[in-house]
């Protein structure tokens, strides 16, 4: 499987390969597509450094372990391991922050015990929303996004909840 | 949105701060941080470019809409306008990214379809349907092979680093259909 996904890359680029080689007008179709994608990361810069400062003063504060105590009894009640909280917190914020929180607790708890088996599985199946929806919108220049928050919300609550419950069924 | 977010997100941190003793600290974040914005940007920069290079000149030949006729029953229900107007394109080839796992290539692509989608919308200050269903479909990771996990499960010295792809793959379908079902209700009531 994980040799199937390797090779999707080269593939792709072994097929433009070829498309460059029998079509004149490749290259410049491909600058005009790389050009348009160096602008658009480039406009993504004043959001991220916003957005990246608030959540880097967020969890240097120290706000984010009372947090953790304040949601301890919900948690205990939906049947999450208390120990991911710390993960559930800084997932929807930040992609290596919560990998890196995944590789402590899996040190602090060993990789297969239930919570950080729950904790795999959240972490696959969900993403950074806040980084997501905020790279999506602001590369547009939309800004009203609508149900967007709530949905994706409601959506890592629903995942954290059913990846609990998957786990429990797999591992129990 | 994104305004209140980081408004939230600073006023509760400095009130912590100040309570803690943790000034210094939260000072020197800012910074860090910032440069982390830096360096991330440059990094997309590369796969961006790259990427978006690459799309382009598969677009061109007609490559991306032969994908999305694969997987056009599906569009048809997600991103109703969008599939009227034959923009899915960048669409499919996001999904396609995400569910096979190239990571670095469904940011650029999913970036490239909401261009897309923005030249059809009405109201440019405002998210269409279509955008919505894309960017809440990507916060729910589509991923049936999480390598990156399994990697750091096997080198915190797992005895079965692979046990997590089934539930994983169970969880993600049940959260991906249940992101599709909350976000169709609440575009009929926003």
């Amino acid at each position: 499987m994980q040799y199937v996904s390797s090779l999707i890359l080269p593939s792709i680029l072994f097929f433009v390969g070829i498309l460059f080689l029998f079509d004149k007008n490749g290259f410049e179709i491909f600058l005009q597509g790389a050009k348009n994608g160096f602008n658009t990361a480039i406009s993504l810069l004043p959001t991220l450094v916003l957005l990246l400062s608030a959540i880097g003063m967020f969890t240097s504060s120290g706000a984010v372990d009372l947090l953790c105590k304040l949601l301890a009894p919900i948690a205990e009640r939906l049947a999450v391991s208390q120990e991911i909280l710390p993960l559930l917190l800084l997932r929807p914020v930040s992609g290596s922050g919560s990998m890196a929180m995944a590789s402590e607790l899996f040190k602090k708890y060993t990789a297969d015990s239930f919570a950080c088996l729950c904790a795999c599985v959240i972490m696959g199946s969900s993403d950074t929303m806040l980084y997501v929806i905020s790279v999506y919108f602001s590369s547009v220049g939309i800004k009203r996004t609508r149900h967007t928050l709530i949905c994706a919300f409601l959506t890592l609550i629903f995942c954290i909840f059913i990846s609990c419950f998957v786990c429990r069924i797999f591992f129990t | 949105m994104l305004g209140y977010i980081v408004a939230i997100l600073y006023i509760i941190s400095v009130i912590f701060a100040v309570c803690t003793g943790g000034t210094e600290q939260l000072s020197s974040s800012v910074f860090t941080s910032v440069k982390s914005a830096v360096d991330l940007v440059l990094t997309l920069c590369g796969v961006m470019t790259f990427w978006c290079g690459i799309i382009n000149v598969l677009d061109k030949k007609g490559i991306v809409n032969r994908l999305s006729r694969l997987i056009s029953p599906i569009l048809k229900f997600l991103f109703p306008n969008a599939y009227k107007n034959g923009a899915c394109g960048e669409i499919s080839a996001n999904i396609s990214a995400n569910i096979l796992g190239i990571g670095n290539a469904a940011t650029p692509l999913a970036l490239a379809a909401m261009s897309r989608l923005q030249k059809l919308n009405g109201n440019k200050d405002v998210a269409s349907d279509d955008m919505v269903m894309l960017a809440v479909l990507n916060t729910a990771s589509l991923d049936i092979f999480p390598a990156t996990l399994i990697a750091l499960r096997q080198s915190a010295g797992s005895q079965s680093p692979y046990s997590i792809i089934l539930p994983t793959v169970i969880a993600s379908f049940l959260t991906v259909v249940f992101a599709i079902t909350i976000t169709k209700l609440f575009s009929l009531v926003f």
